[in-house]
Formats: C-alpha cells, sequence, structure tokens
C-alpha cells in the first residue's frame, strides 16, 4: 500500500504532496492544542510500538499470515488528529530509512493512510465505541481504514496511468478486502487484549472530537468510496475521468510514452517542471505565512 | 544546619484506596549517603517520587530549606536530582550529548551555557569520549553514567538513585560505587544491594509497607532484616512469610 | 535489523556526512523531481544520475553492494507493475518504473545513510516541518531500537513454546494478540516513565531547542551545485 516514486503521475504526486503539507500542518497544531508537547513521547512511543507490532505474524488461512497497520489501534488509543499525526511519522519514517514507499509520493501515501485511513476507520468507533456494539465498532473501523486507504492508493496508480486489466484490480480490492478483514481481527484482539490488562488505557471514544472530526472522517469515507467506485470501473471510468482532466490516461494506457518524448522538448518541460515548482513553492509560502500569522495571534 | 530533604508525615493513597505511604518521617543532612532498604512494593520509589513533586501526597516535604509547593517545582527540581532505575526511559534525546543538556536547558540556561555544563557532566562521569552517541549504542553501564550526567549538569545539591546497579555486571557495580564516591552531594540511594549500600552510605531506613520501620547504620539494618548474604535461613527474619 | 545497519551507515565522517541536512534534503528533492519528470528513454540522462549517486556513494564511504541491494526492497512492487505495463504494450512505462523507482530508492539510502535520521529530521523543521511532527518522529526513532528488540523476544518466546505445529490456529492467533496487548501495556508504562524523568529535570511543557545545525558556505555550494547540474544535465 506504500507507493513507491516514479509510479504516480506528476499531478497527481505534486498535487497529493499539495493537500497533505498543510493538512499536517492542522494536524500537529490540533494534536499540540488537544495534548501539549508532555505527550509526545508517548505519541513517539505508540509509533514505535505500531512499527514494531507489524512484525508480529497472526496466522490466517492455510500457512498465511497477516500483520497489523494500526491506524484504528492507533484512534482508540490517541484520538485521531493524534494517531493521524503519529502515522504520518510512521509513513515519513518508513520511506526515509526502509524505502517503504517514495519521498515524493510522500503526501499520497500519507494523505491515503494517515488522513483518510485513520479518520474513515475512526468514524465507526466515534459513533458506537461507547456502546455495547464496541467490538463491532472497531472491527468496522479498522476494516473500512485498510480499504480506504487502498482504495485511494489504487485510484491514483489507475489516474496516473498505471496500466491495470481488469483482473488485476480485482485481484487488488481482493488483496485490500483479506488484507481489511484481518485488520479488524487484530484490532479488536488486541483492544480486548489491552483492556483487559488495564481498561483506562484505550478510550471508550473521544468526546472532544465532535462534529468537525465526524464531518471529516465521512468526507474521508466518501473519498474512500469514490476512489473505490472509480477504480472497479477502470478502466472505462478512468479514461472518462482522464479526458476531463486533461490528463490523457487512454493513450498512456496502450501506446507508448510518445507524449511524453515528443511533446517534452528542453522548454515545455521547463515551462511545466517551473510551474510546478512555483505551485509548489507558493502552497509552502503561503503555509509557512498562514502558520506564523497563527501564532502571532495566539501569542498576541 | 538544615537539613537537604526534610520529610514529615508524609502519605499516599493509590486511586484504588490502597495505601502506599503511611506517615513517613525522613531527614537526609548535607553530605550524607542514605540507603534505603525494602522488600519490593513497600513504597520505595513511591516516596522518591514525591521528592521532586512528581507524585503529592498530604504532609510536607522541605528540599534544602525549600518547602515543596506548586510554584515551588522548578526550583526544587534543580536541587534534587532524581536517577531512575530504567535508563532508556531517561535517554530520550537523540545523543547523548543533547540529553545531558536537556537539564539545564530547561532551567533556562543558553545554548552555549547549557552545553558546557553538559560537556563537563559527561566528563565527570567519563563519558566524554562518547558524546555524539545515539543512547541505544551504549552498553548498561554507560548508559546509567550518561543518566547520571544528565542529572549532574543541573548542578544538584541532592542525588536520588533508584536500584543504580540493576543491569550492572560486578564490574559495571564497581565502577558505579568508584563513580558514586567521587560525587559530593548528598545521596539517597534505594537498593537490594548491602555491598553496595556499605561501601557508599553510612546510614540506612527500612521501609515496611509503606511505613519507615528502622533508622540505623547500614550493617546494623542489613543484619536486623537480613538483607545481605549469604545469610543462613534461620537467621532470616523473613523466610517464613517471604514469598518470591 | 534493517534499520541498525542504516543507523550506522549514517554516523560516519565522510564529506557527505558533515553537510548540513538541509543541502542534502533540497539536493535530493531536486534529484528525485528531476528524475520524476525524466522520460524513461532519455538513457543519456539516467546515466549520468546514476553516476552522480554512484559517485555519492564512493565518496560517502558506504558499502556499494550493500547498498544496491537494499535499494531492491522496492524491486517487487516495480517488476509487478513493470510486467503488466510490458504486456499491454507500454513498454517504455515498464522500463521507466522499474529503472527510474529503482534509482529513487538508491537516492533516498544515499541521503538517509550519510545524514543520521534526528538531524535530518531537526534540518526539515528548520525547513517548515511542524515541530510536534518532528519531535513525535524523533521519539519514535529513538525508541523504534528498544521496542522492536521487545518483539524480537516475543517472537522468540513465542516460538519456543510452539514445539507442536498444530496447535489450533486460533490459539496462535489469541496468543500474538495477547503479546501485543502486553507490549502496548509496556510501551505506554515505558512512556509514563519518560515523562516522569522529564518532569525530574524540570521540564517546563515545551521543549527545549538546541541550534546545532549551521548552514556554510560549503553546504549552499553543495546544494546548488548539484542542483544546477542535475537540471542541466536534465535540459541536455
Amino acid at each position: 500500500m506504500h507507493i513507491p516514486d516514479n509510479f504516480l503521475s506528476t499531478p497527481v504526486w505534486a498535487a497529493l504532496d499539495a493537500v497533505s503539507i498543510p493538512s499536517v500542518a492542522l494536524l500537529a497544531r490540533r494534536a499540540r492544542r488537544e495534548l501539549d508537547e508532555s505527550r509526545i513521547p508517548l505519541l513517539g512511543v505508540m509509533g514505535a510500538f505500531v512499527f514494531a507490532a507489524q512484525m508480529i505474524n497472526f496466522p490466517v488461512g492455510i500457512g498465511t499470515s497477516g500483520h497489523l497497520v494500526g491506524g484504528a489501534l492507533l484512534a482508540c488509543a490517541l484520538g485521531p488528529a493524534p494517531a493521524a499525526l503519529v502515522m504520518t511519522a510512521i509513513i515519513a519514517i518508513q520511506a526515509f530509512v526502509f524505502q517503504d514507499g517514495g519521498v515524493l509520493a510522500l503526501g499520497a501515501n500519507v494523505f491515503n493512510m494517515a488522513i483518510a485511513g485513520v479518520l474513515a476507520g475512526y468514524l465507526p468507533i466515534q459513533l458506537w465505541g461507547a456502546t455495547s456494539r464496541r467490538r463491532q465498532a472497531i472491527f468496522a473501523g479498522a476494516f473500512l481504514s485498510v480499504m480506504v486507504s487502498g482504495s485511494l492508493a489504487l485510484f491514483e496508480l489507475l489516474i496516473s496511468g498505471i496500466p491495470m486489466p481488469r483482473l488485476a484490480i480485482l485481484a487488488s480490492f481482493a488483496v485490500f478486502g483479506v488484507g481489511a478483514l484481518i485488520e479488524g481481527a487484530i484490532t479488536v484482539a488486541v483492544t480486548q487484549g489491552i483492556e483487559k490488562l488495564n481498561p483506562g488505557l484505550v478510550q471508550k471514544s473521544n468526546a472532544r472530537s465532535g462534529r468537525a472530526i465526524a464531518a471529516l472522517s465521512a468526507a474521508a469515507l466518501l473519498l474512500g468510496g469514490a476512489g473505490f467506485l472509480f477504480a472497479s470501473t477502470a478502466p472505462d471510468g478512468i479514461e472518462k475521468l482522464g479526458a476531463q482532466f486533461g490528463i490523457n490516461a487512454a493513450t498512456s494506457f496502450h501506446a507508448p510514452l510518445a507524449d511524453y518524448t515528443l511533446g517534452l522538448f528542453e522548454s515545455a518541460w521547463m515551462r511545466k517542471a517551473t510551474a510546478g515548482l512555483a505551485g509548489l513553492l507558493l502552497i509552502y509560502a503561503v503555509c509557512l505565512v498562514a502558520g506564523r500569522w497563527v501564532a502571532r495571534q495566539r501569542s498576541a | 544546619m538544615t537539613p537537604i530533604i526534610e520529610v514529615r508525615d508524609l502519605h499516599f493513597q493509590y486511586e484504588d484506596g490502597t495505601k502506599a505511604l503511611d506517615g513517613i518521617n525522613f531527614t537526609l543532612h548535607e553530605g550524607e549517603t542514605v540507603a534505603l532498604f525494602g522488600p519490593n512494593g513497600s513504597g520505595k520509589t513511591t516516596f522518591v517520587l514525591h521528592l521532586n513533586g512528581i507524585l503529592r501526597g498530604p504532609g510536607s516535604i522541605t528540599i534544602c530549606g525549600i518547602p515543596l509547593t506548586k510554584e515551588s517545582l522548578p526550583e526544587v527540581r534543580s536541587r534534587i536530582g532524581i536517577v531512575f532505575q530504567d535508563s532508556d526511559e531517561q535517554l530520550f534525546m537523540p545523543t547523548v550529548l543533547e540529553d545531558a543538556a536537556f537539564g539545564p536547558l530547561n532551567l533556562g540556561l543558553s545554548a552555549e551555557q547549557a552545553l558546557a555544563r553538559a560537556k563537563s557532566a559527561l566528563d565527570q562521569v567519563g563519558l566524554g569520549h562518547a558524546i555524539g552517541k545515539a543512547p541505544y549504542h551504549l552498553s548498561a553501564g554507560e548508559k546509567k553514567r550518561a543518566a547520571l550526567a544528565g542529572v549532574l549538569a543541573m548542578n544538584p545539591e541532592v542525588l536520588v538513585l533508584d536500584e543504580p546497579n540493576t543491569f550492572l555486571d560486578p564490574p559495571g557495580r564497581g565502577n558505579l560505587i568508584q563513580l558514586l564516591q567521587t560525587l559530593p552531594q548528598a545521596k539517597l540511594i534505594i537498593t537490594h544491594d548491602a555491598f553496595l549500600a556499605a561501601a557508599l552510605a553510612g546510614r540506612a531506613v527500612f521501609f515496611e509497607s509503606g511505613k519507615l520501620v528502622a533508622d540505623g547504620p547500614v550493617n546494623e539494618i542489613v543484619q536486623q532484616y537480613g538483607w545481605g548474604y549469604p545469610a543462613l535461613p534461620a537467621d532470616l527474619r523473613y523466610s517464613a512469610q517471604r514469598r518470591f | 535489523m534493517h534499520h541498525v545497519r542504516v543507523d550506522q551507515w549514517s554516523r560516519g565522517s565522510s564529506p557527505l556526512h558533515t553537510r548540513d541536512p538541509r543541502a542534502k534534503i533540497l539536493a535530493l528533492l531536486v534529484f528525485l523531481i528531476v528524475l520524476a519528470t525524466t522520460p524513461a528513454n532519455a538513457a543519456i540522462t539516467l546515466a549520468i544520475d546514476s553516476a552522480l549517486l554512484l559517485a555519492g556513494i564512493m565518496i560517502a564511504g558506504l558499502p556499494l553492494a550493500g547498498l544496491l541491494l537494499r535499494a531492491m526492497v522496492v524491486l517487487p512492487f516495480s517488476l509487478t507493475f513493470g510486467l503488466l505495463s510490458w504486456l499491454v504494450g507500454d513498454r517504455w512505462r515498464a522500463i521507466g518504473l522499474v529503472e527510474k523507482s529503482y534509482l529513487s530508492a538508491v537516492a533516498v539510502l544515499l541521503i538517509i545513510g550519510v545524514t543520521t535520521l534526528p538531524a535530518l529530521l531537526t534540518g526539515l523543521e528548520r525547513l517548515g516541518a511542524p515541530r510536534m511532527f518532528v519531535l513525535v518522529a524523533q521519539f519514535l526513532y529513538r525508541y523504534l531500537f528498544v521496542i522492536s528488540e521487545q518483539a524480537q523476544h516475543m517472537r522468540l518466546a513465542a516460538a519456543s513454546r510452539q514445539g507442536n505445529p498444530h496447535i489450533h490456529r486460533k490459539g496462535r492467533f489469541r496468543a500474538a494478540a495477547g503479546a501485543l496487548a502486553v507490549l502496548f501495556a509496556r510501551s505506554y508504562y515505558r512512556a509514563e516513565g519518560i515523562h516522569r524523568a522529564m518532569l525530574a529535570r524540570a521540564f517546563t511543557g515545551r521543549f527545549p531547542l538546541l541550534d546545532s545545525q549551521h548552514f556554510r558556505p560549503a553546504d549552499a555550494v553543495f546544494a546548488f551545485a548539484i542542483s544546477a547540474f542535475l537540471i542541466l544535465v536534465r535540459i541536455q
């Protein structure tokens, strides 16, 4: 599910970087408001725990085993915004230290797994986590977090022009589905184990999250659902979408990279690259200025 | 002479009602080293966590003449340094040098001053060559010394050590004892190790079920409670009730 | 474990190691962006980019074979999609996927092989990354080694008890979940211990800054030179 570099087309990875950077900044600010800096060791250690937990194999079938991804578990333990921040840290370290996922693709991977995945996974828990249906809520949350992340990743790959015959797409969804079920089972089992050890360690539901988080979670679910739908109608749906955005996915599906080599004379590339870079720099500058302005407002 | 640590009638109860400390009275004088003995769960660590305000229970605590209150916490924490049992929990910065500088920076020193203090503390414990190392590259003995340096960098007047020779092998323990002997601060050492206590402390106190039940010379306390070894089973006051 | 080895690499003292992390991050980003926008059949550009990476590995004194091997972790993914692309006739995309994603992995490994992760994180903070994120990642990395070792021990202990391979799958599943629950609880208590240690050293509620990174002329030259070189090569 971690997309490496050079899989996504430039508009896709750049756009997702542009979305994720301010989102992470917002998450960091929200996490700092909720938890303040004295909880940073807890967040870091929980991140290390998820990393280490991914090493433990859970037997699920004849000779197969799955492992925990951890988004929903973190959301249960820490609340959605801190959980998203921890997942971001995990994904960043996976990209840099383990080459699991690309660096330019960080925006995409963070968006899929740390933002959309965590938020979508948290919605059932927020709604039903304090009721008698807690186990099912946790299972649903974990299941959704993997399905949403996977669907979005698949959608991004397809819209970048990665050719995937219908069979491969269905196979991918099957793999995600199995992974999502495993995630549900593991997350439920582990949270129950934790509650047996010490009931106070896992929250029932975060009352402070409120409507904003619920709305974001619903949005994440919708996005994931949209990604799922588009991907499952590929390549037709993708072609239609591509036509609308001018990405021209259709030609990239079957023809060699003719467009790239013919169209990209030096100046054209420079124009595109400069435009892309300028766009990123603009977003970066806006974030810096906005961040400082907010900080000044706070201290005033 | 004002005592360095003065505790009067300290109580503490956990949330579930169990009494962890039941009327502790304790005094530590300047230059003194006192050993704190007692079975596991008798309240030794809980007691020590009160001395810098991490836990708060009814009773009076005065450190270096400063009564412990919410306002005096920063001042008190700069005077009393605690070295905890688990060095990994204390060395949380990326490098040994940054970790040792954490305390001084919190006290408001500038970066240069903090680094200078950190370096000299690390030299003092014999880790001057390892300042750029990451904590997970250190041996257990080096980690303990690095944790100690982090506390020494704050120039405390009294040191508290919670079972300092955990994870140390005999040579490591010997080195630690030698190092501690060179430090002029008053010390309070929680330990199960009668040898270490005899080497460093003149006086010992014995904790039992949240009460301080004995206070006297180290060898006397060790004899009285059978806290040294080898000891003949018949002489062990606790052998019958003792559970592993 | 992989991160242990890479961490060892990053503690060298070559001219690349001593460059400011910000310069290295910038150089890496330029490299990756140029590579991403390079067509798969621009053989000369790609060859020069590869040569640049090789030169970097040599200067840094990193083990060439080891690094190239570790970068292969991306190959299963790229070979699968490369095969798919090849089969639908998109040959250049297939080649591009495999060679460019591999080169990207090598580039990232090179940079992380000459920059300790904490230094990289501080560099990111200086470049504007949120403080909370950087601090969390720093703590994560610090305790990654400790907690992964604990997880390893638990795996070994569980494996040693698994004399009978026909132990019911559900039982083994429950045992693994129980092990994770214990690891979670121990991690939680460890975090509390860290917090107590922070309080004992007069933690004020805000982490103190230690600005030990200085951007020197050599760093600016390095970043500029690499970027200019890459862009020029790309345009030719």
